[in-house]
C-alpha cells in the first residue's frame, strides 16, 4: 500500500477537519505511524505457531492504514535484532510521528525484573525502555505476554501508552490476550465509536472484555487481568473501512463538507457534555436535528467519494 | 428431578451459633433469645432417641414433658445444678441453651474421657442442631471407645439415613443382631422400609414399639404407624387420635407423618398436616421450618416467608432456614412474570435473555408430552431459574451442595439458569428445562403418585425423543420435532428384529449393564434414593430412560399413560406393571435384559477408547487421514457418541483439514443429530454452513446455539443478524433484545440492531429512541445513519 500521510485521532476529541488540514496543507510534515511487531520465543510448536500468526496479524492490520512496518521472528527476534529494529525507527521516525511497538510471546519475571523471552539472552523491561527512549515520544508499548504488568512501569517512562497482557508479574500461566487482540483488530463490534477506525482504546477494551469472558466460560479461575496505562485511543491499531476522504485543494464543496461534519460532531459532544441541564425530549429532539444533519453529510461525502452514483458532488451540508 | 429424596443435608458448619451470625464463635448463645419455658423439650434439637444411663430426675422431667411442659420447664431447671455435669448438659438441652448443653458435656466429657454414653448424647444434640459432621465425629469418638456402642451406631445410621446413604440400614442391623430388642433399631428401621413405600415391612418393625413400655417409644411408632396409613391412603389415621387422646400438645405426630408426604412428593398433603403440627405445638419450630420449606415448593411465597422467620425466631441455628431466608431477601426483586401457562421468576439480569426461551421451551414441552400422556397442568408452570448453583440448591433443599440440577415440585420447577454453568461443563439447559417439564406431566398426571424411576424414565425419554436435543439422527425410531403434537401411539420400534435406535449410553451405564449392577425393576428406585456404588444414581437415570424406551418401543406410549393411571390409583411400581403392561416385573425385566443386549449389541468401549487415543495422537500430529480414519474406528465401536470424548469433531476437524468440507459439516451434522451441543462444534458447523451457501441449516445450528448459550452476546446478536436478513423481524428482535440486555461491549451496535428490528415492525418510537442512543456513542455510525435518513423520510 502506498505510504501516505496518517491522522490519528481521539474520535471526537482531536478536531478531525484539523488534522486533515494539517495532512493536506503540511505533507511534508504530516505524521507516519510506525510498528515494530516481535514474536518472542514460542518454545511449544503451538505457542510458535500462535505468536507467529498473532504478529503476522498485527503487522497485516498496520500496513492496511498505511503504517511502516517491522516484523521481527524466529532468530531475528533476539535482544540484538529487536534493538537494531527499535535503532532503525528512531533513525527514519519524526517527532510528529507515532510508534506502536507490540511485544508477544512469554515473559518472566524473578521479583525485579520482567524478561521478554526471545532466542539467546533476554531483554528485560528496563533494556526496552532504554531502547524505545530515542522514539518519538508519541509511542504505545503492548505487551503481550506472561508476567507482562510487571514490564509496564518501566515501559511507561516517555510513552504515551503502555498495555500490558498481565496485571502484574505474578500472573506467569501463558496468555491467551493475544488470540482475542488478534480478533479486535478485525472485529465491527471492536469499533465501538464506529469511525471504521479501532483504536488502541478500543482494541485494549474488547480484548480485555473477551478474555474475562473466556475464563468465565471455561469456568476457569482468570490467570491475567490486562491493563492499560496511559492514553491510547490517539493510536490506531487497524482499520475497517475505507479511509475518509482528504480534502482535495481543488474541491472546496467536499472540503465544506468535511469541516461541516467535524462541527457537527463537535456540537453534537456539547450537547451530550449538557445533556443533564436539559429536558430529556429538548435533548433528543436537538440530538436528532444534529444528526440528521449530519447523516445528510456524511452521505454526501460517501458519495464524493465512491462516486458511484452518478450523483454531482454535493454542494454543502448545512449552514 | 424431585428433590426431595436428593435433598441431602450436608449441614454448614455453623456451631451453636445462629448461622445468620457469621464469623461467629463456637458456642454463642442464638440471636434471639427466648425464655426457657418456650424452648423446653420443644421443637429443635430436642431428639432423645437413645438415652444411656438415665438417671429417674432426667426421666421425671422427660416424662413430664410429655404433659406439662411448664412443670417440666421448672424440673429441668432444677438439674441445671446437678451433680452430674452430664445431666446438667441434658437439663441444659431440654431448655434450648445448647451453649451452656456444649459447655458441660465438653466438661462431662474431659472428667470421664472413656465414657461413651456422654459423646454419643454430645453428638446426638449436635446432629439435632444440624451440625452432622461434628456429630458423625463424636460418633465414631464414642466406637472407638465401645465398638459395639448401639447409640453410636444408631446415630451414624440416622447420619446417613439424612444423607440418603445406603448404610443406615446395614448399621440399624448390626444394632439388631447384638440386642434383638433395641426400640430405636427397629424405629428407625421402620422408618427406612417407609421411605421405600414398603408399609407391610414398616409394620412389621413398628409391632415392637407400639406395645412398648416406654411411653416416648410408644409415641413415636405411633406416629409411624399413622404415615403407614396415609402411604396407604388411610387419612386421617386411627393411629392419630389414638396418640392424640394421651398427648394433645403432641404435633410431632403430624410432622412426622408429613415427612412420607414430603419425602413422596405430596407437598400439599405435607403442607395441611404441617399446618396441623405448628397449630397443636406452636414451639415446634422444626415444623414451623419443614412447613416454610414446603409452602414454597407450593409457590406460597408469602406463607413460606412467614413460616420460616417463625422457625428462626424460635429456633436461630437451623442452617436451611437461614440460607432460605437469605435467598428469599436476593429474590424479592425479582420480577415475576406471569402468563396463562407460565409464570417465571428470573433474576433481572437474566430475565430478558432468557425469558422467550422458557416461555417456549414449557409451553412445547407441555403441549408435547401432555399430549402423549393425556394430562395438562391446570394452572401455569412455575419456573425459577437461578444464575448461582448454590442460590437453587438452597431453593431446593435450603443448603448448598447437592449434585442435581433441576428440581420440580408439582407444578413449579426449579433449575440452575445458564449462568451457573455453561453446556461445555454438560449442562443441556433447555433439554434439563424440558426434562423438568417432563416431571410437572408425570407427578400432575398420578397426583404425584408415580415412582421416582418412572418419572425419571419418562423424563429422559422425552429429552431423547421429543426435548430440544433429542436424538434425530435418520432414520429415526421416533420422528417427531419439539414442538410437535404427538399423541399415545403404537409401539414406535422400527421391526422386531431390529434394536431401537437412540441415542448412546454412557459407557458407565454399558459397564453395569455388563458387571449385572443394573437393579430390577421393583427396586430401581432404591438405585436413586440410597445408591450403594459410586455414580449409580447416573446409572439409575439411564437406565430408567431405557426401560421407559423399551415399554414405548414394544407397547406404545399408551403404555406409559396406562401406568401414569395405575401409579394414580395409588398401585406400586410391581402392581402398576402387572396393571398397565400385563407382565410380571420379572418378566419386564428379562424382557429389559433382552432390549439391552440389542441396544448395545456391538458397542466396544476399549475399542472405543484405544481409537479416540489414536485419533488424537494422530491429529497432534497433524496426521489428518490418520486422525480421521481412528475417528471413524472409534465411530464404529459406539456409534453416535456425543459427549465430551465424542469422536465427530475430531473426525469433521480431520476432514476439514484434509479438504473435504462436505464430509465435515456431515461428521458434525451427525454430532448434532445425535443431540451433541459442544459450543465450539456447532460454532463451527454453523460458519461451514455459511460458507457452504447452505444458510437454512446455517440458521437452524446458530439457533441452537443460542439456545444453549443463551447468555452469549455474540451468539444471540449473530442470529439476530440471520433472522433479521430472511425478514424475520420479530424473532430477530427477541434475539436484539436478549443481546442489549446481556450488555455488549458494543453497546451502539446493540442499540441499532433494536432500531433496525423494531423499525421494520413499525415501532416507531422504540426504533427512534434506540437509534438515537446508537448514534449517541457513535455519531458517524454509518448504517445508524443511514437508517435515520430512511425514517426521516
Amino acid at each position: 500500500m502506498a505510504e501516505r500521510p496518517t491522522v490519528l485521532w481521539r474520535a471526537g476529541r482531536v478536531p478531525l477537519a484539523l488534522a486533515l488540514a494539517v495532512g493536506a496543507a503540511a505533507g511534508a510534515s504530516a505524521e507516519q505511524s510506525h510498528m515494530l511487531v516481535v514474536a518472542g520465543l514460542g518454545g511449544e510448536p503451538a505457542y510458535v505457531d500462535a505468536f507467529r500468526r498473532a504478529a503476522a496479524a498485527a503487522a497485516e492490520r498496520g500496513r492496511a492504514f498505511g503504517a511502516k512496518v517491522t516484523v521481527l521472528a524466529d532468530e531475528s527476534a533476539g535482544r540484538d535484532g529487536i534493538r537494531r529494529a527499535i535503532a532503525d525507527i528512531a533513525d527514519s521516525a519524526r517527532e510528529a510521528d507515532s510508534v506502536v511497538a507490540h511485544f508477544i510471546g512469554h515473559g518472566s519475571y524473578d521479583g525485579e525484573h520482567y524478561r521478554f523471552n526471545v532466542p539467546g539472552p533476554d531483554p528485560t523491561a528496563a533494556d526496552l525502555a532504554a531502547w524505545l527512549e530515542p522514539l518519538p515520544r508519541k509511542r504505545l508499548v503492548i505487551l503481550t505476554t506472561s508476567a507482562a504488568g510487571a514490564g509496564l512501569d518501566a515501559l511507561l517512562t516517555g510513552t504515551g501508552a503502555v498495555i500490558t497482557a498481565t496485571r502484574d508479574g505474578r500472573e506467569t500461566n501463558a496468555v491467551v490476550f493475544h488470540r482475542f487482540w488478534t480478533e479486535a483488530l478485525q472485529a465491527r463490534s471492536a469499533d465501538v465509536n464506529k469511525d471504521q477506525r479501532i483504536s488502541a482504546e478500543e482494541a485494549f477494551q474488547h480484548t480485555a472484555s473477551a478474555v474475562a469472558a473466556h475464563y468465565e466460560r471455561a469456568g476457569r479461575i482468570a490467570t491475567e487481568h490486562p491493563r492499560l496505562e496511559g492514553a491510547a485511543a490517539p493510536f490506531t491499531v487497524a482499520v475497517l473501512g475505507p479511509a475518509r476522504p482528504q480534502p482535495p485543494a481543488d474541491d472546496p464543496a467536499v472540503a465544506r463538507l468535511v469541516e461541516r461534519s467535524e462541527t457537527l460532531t463537535r456540537r453534537i459532544d456539547e450537547l451530550k457534555a449538557a445533556r443533564k441541564s436539559l429536558a430529556m425530549e429538548d435533548y433528543f429532539a436537538q440530538l436528532q436535528e444534529l444528526l440528521l444533519e449530519l447523516a445528510v453529510v456524511e452521505r454526501d461525502l460517501k458519495r464524493s467519494r465512491d462516486g458511484a452514483d452518478g450523483q454531482p458532488p454535493p454542494s454543502g451540508g448545512g449552514p | 428431578m424431585p428433590a426431595s429424596a436428593l435433598a441431602c443435608a450436608l449441614a454448614v458448619a455453623v456451631s451453636f451459633a445462629p448461622p445468620a451470625a457469621a464469623g461467629a464463635e463456637a458456642e454463642v448463645a442464638p440471636a434471639t433469645p427466648k425464655s426457657a419455658a418456650t424452648q423446653a423439650a420443644s421443637g429443635e434439637a430436642r431428639q432423645t432417641p437413645q438415652e444411656p444411663r438415665t438417671p429417674g430426675s432426667l426421666t421425671e422431667c422427660r416424662r413430664l414433658a410429655l404433659a406439662d411442659r411448664l412443670a417440666a420447664t421448672d424440673c429441668y431447671r432444677g438439674l441445671l445444678a446437678a451433680p452430674a455435669l452430664d445431666i446438667r448438659a441434658e437439663a441444659a438441652w431440654a431448655l434450648g441453651d445448647l451453649r451452656v448443653a456444649a459447655r458441660a458435656f465438653r466438661a462431662a466429657i474431659e472428667a470421664a474421657p472413656d465414657d461413651a454414653d456422654i459423646r454419643v448424647r454430645f453428638a446426638d444434640m449436635r446432629f439435632a442442631a444440624h451440625l452432622a459432621a461434628d456429630a458423625e465425629a463424636g460418633y465414631l469418638e464414642a466406637l472407638a471407645i465401645d465398638p459395639a456402642h448401639a447409640g453410636a451406631k444408631l446415630g451414624l445410621a440416622r447420619i446417613a439415613m439424612s444423607r440418603f446413604e445406603g448404610r443406615a440400614q446395614e448399621l440399624a442391623n448390626e444394632v439388631l443382631e447384638a440386642q434383638p430388642d433395641n426400640a430405636d433399631a427397629r424405629l428407625l428401621l421402620a422408618e427406612l422400609a417407609l421411605e421405600f413405600g414398603d408399609t407391610p415391612r414398616a409394620e412389621q418393625w413398628l409391632a415392637h414399639g407400639l406395645g412398648h413400655p416406654d411411653e416416648r417409644v410408644r409415641l413415636r411408632a405411633m406416629a409411624l404407624a399413622a404415615a403407614c396409613d396415609h402411604l396407604r391412603g388411610i387419612a386421617p389415621s386411627p393411629w392419630e387420635a389414638r396418640a392424640l387422646a394421651s398427648h394433645p400438645g403432641n404435633g410431632a405426630l403430624f410432622e412426622t407423618v408429613a415427612r412420607f408426604y414430603i419425602i413422596t412428593r405430596r407437598y400439599r398433603e405435607a403442607v395441611a398436616l404441617l399446618e396441623r403440627a405448628v397449630a397443636t405445638d406452636p414451639a415446634l419450630w422444626s415444623a414451623h421450618a419443614t412447613l416454610g420449606l414446603n409452602l414454597l415448593r407450593l409457590d406460597r411465597f408469602d406463607d413460606g416467608r412467614a413460616a420460616l422467620t417463625r422457625a428462626h425466631n424460635g429456633f436461630p441455628y437451623n442452617p436451611q432456614v437461614v440460607n432460605t431466608l437469605r435467598l428469599l431477601d436476593g429474590m424479592a426483586e425479582w420480577p415475576v412474570r406471569a402468563e396463562a401457562d407460565v409464570t417465571l421468576r428470573i433474576a433481572p439480569e437474566e430475565s430478558e435473555a432468557l425469558g422467550p426461551y422458557v416461555r417456549r421451551l414449557v409451553a412445547d414441552a407441555v403441549r408435547v408430552i401432555g399430549a402423549r400422556y393425556g394430562f395438562t397442568p391446570s394452572g401455569p408452570v412455575v419456573v425459577e431459574l437461578f444464575g448461582r448453583h448454590a442460590d437453587f440448591a438452597v431453593r431446593t433443599s435450603g443448603l448448598p451442595g447437592i449434585g442435581i440440577l433441576g428440581a420440580t415440585f408439582g407444578d413449579v420447577v426449579v433449575m440452575d439458569s445458564p449462568s451457573a454453568r455453561g453446556v461445555d461443563e454438560g449442562f443441556d439447559w433447555a433439554s434439563a428445562l424440558w426434562h423438568e417439564v417432563a416431571h410437572v406431566v408425570t407427578l400432575g398426571a398420578t397426583d404425584n403418585r408415580v415412582s421416582r424411576w418412572f418419572s425419571e424414565g419418562v423424563s429422559v425419554l422425552e429429552e431423547w425423543q421429543t426435548g430440544p436435543s433429542r436424538f434425530q439422527v435418520p432414520p429415526a425410531p421416533v420422528e417427531l420435532g419439539a414442538g410437535a403434537d404427538l399423541a399415545p401411539d403404537e409401539p414406535a420400534s422400527a421391526g422386531a428384529n431390529e434394536p431401537p435406535r437412540g441415542p448412546a449410553a454412557p459407557p458407565s451405564v454399558i459397564k453395569a449393564y455388563r458387571d449385572g449392577r443394573l437393579l430390577p425393576v421393583a427396586k430401581l428406585d432404591e438405585g436413586f434414593i440410597r445408591p450403594s456404588y459410586a455414580g449409580q444414581v447416573g446409572v439409575s437415570y439411564t437406565q430408567a430412560g431405557l426401560l421407559c424406551e423399551h415399554i414405548v418401543a414394544t407397547r406404545g406410549h399408551r403404555a406409559v399413560a396406562a401406568m401414569l393411571d395405575e401409579y394414580r390409583a395409588g398401585k406400586d411400581t410391581a402392581d402398576a406393571i402387572r396393571g398397565a403392561l400385563g407382565v410380571e416385573p420379572e418378566t419386564l425385566d428379562a424382557e429389559f435384559a433382552n432390549h439391552l443386549a440389542g441396544r448395545f449389541a456391538g458397542i466396544d468401549i476399549a475399542a472405543f477408547d484405544d481409537a479416540m487415543g489414536r485419533a488424537r495422537a494422530a491429529y497432534e500430529a497433524q496426521n489428518w487421514p490418520g486422525a480421521a480414519a481412528a475417528a471413524e474406528e472409534a465411530i464404529a465401536a459406539q456409534p453416535h457418541r456425543v459427549d465430551q470424548n465424542s469422536p465427530y469433531p475430531l473426525l469433521a476437524q480431520a476432514e476439514n483439514r484434509l479438504g473435504r468440507r462436505d464430509q465435515a459439516i456431515a461428521a458434525l451434522t451427525t454430532y448434532w443429530q445425535a443431540g451433541g451441543r459442544g459450543e465450539a462444534a456447532l460454532s463451527r458447523l454453523a460458519e461451514w454452513q455459511e460458507a457452504a451457501g447452505r444458510a437454512e441449516d446455517a440458521l437452524a445450528a446458530r439457533a441452537m446455539l443460542a439456545l444453549i448459550s443463551p447468555m452469549s452476546p455474540a451468539h444471540r446478536g449473530v442470529l439476530g443478524d440471520r433472522l433479521f436478513a430472511v425478514g424475520r423481524a420479530a424473532d430477530a428482535l427477541v434475539e436484539y433484545r436478549a443481546h442489549f440486555a446481556l450488555g455488549p461491549h458494543d453497546a451502539a451496535t446493540a442499540h441499532y440492531r433494536l432500531a433496525k428490528a423494531n423499525h421494520a415492525l413499525d415501532h416507531t418510537d422504540l426504533a427512534r429512541r434506540h437509534l438515537l442512543a446508537a448514534l449517541e456513542i457513535a455519531p458517524r455510525f454509518p448504517e445508524a445513519l443511514t437508517l435515520l435518513l430512511e425514517m426521516a423520510k
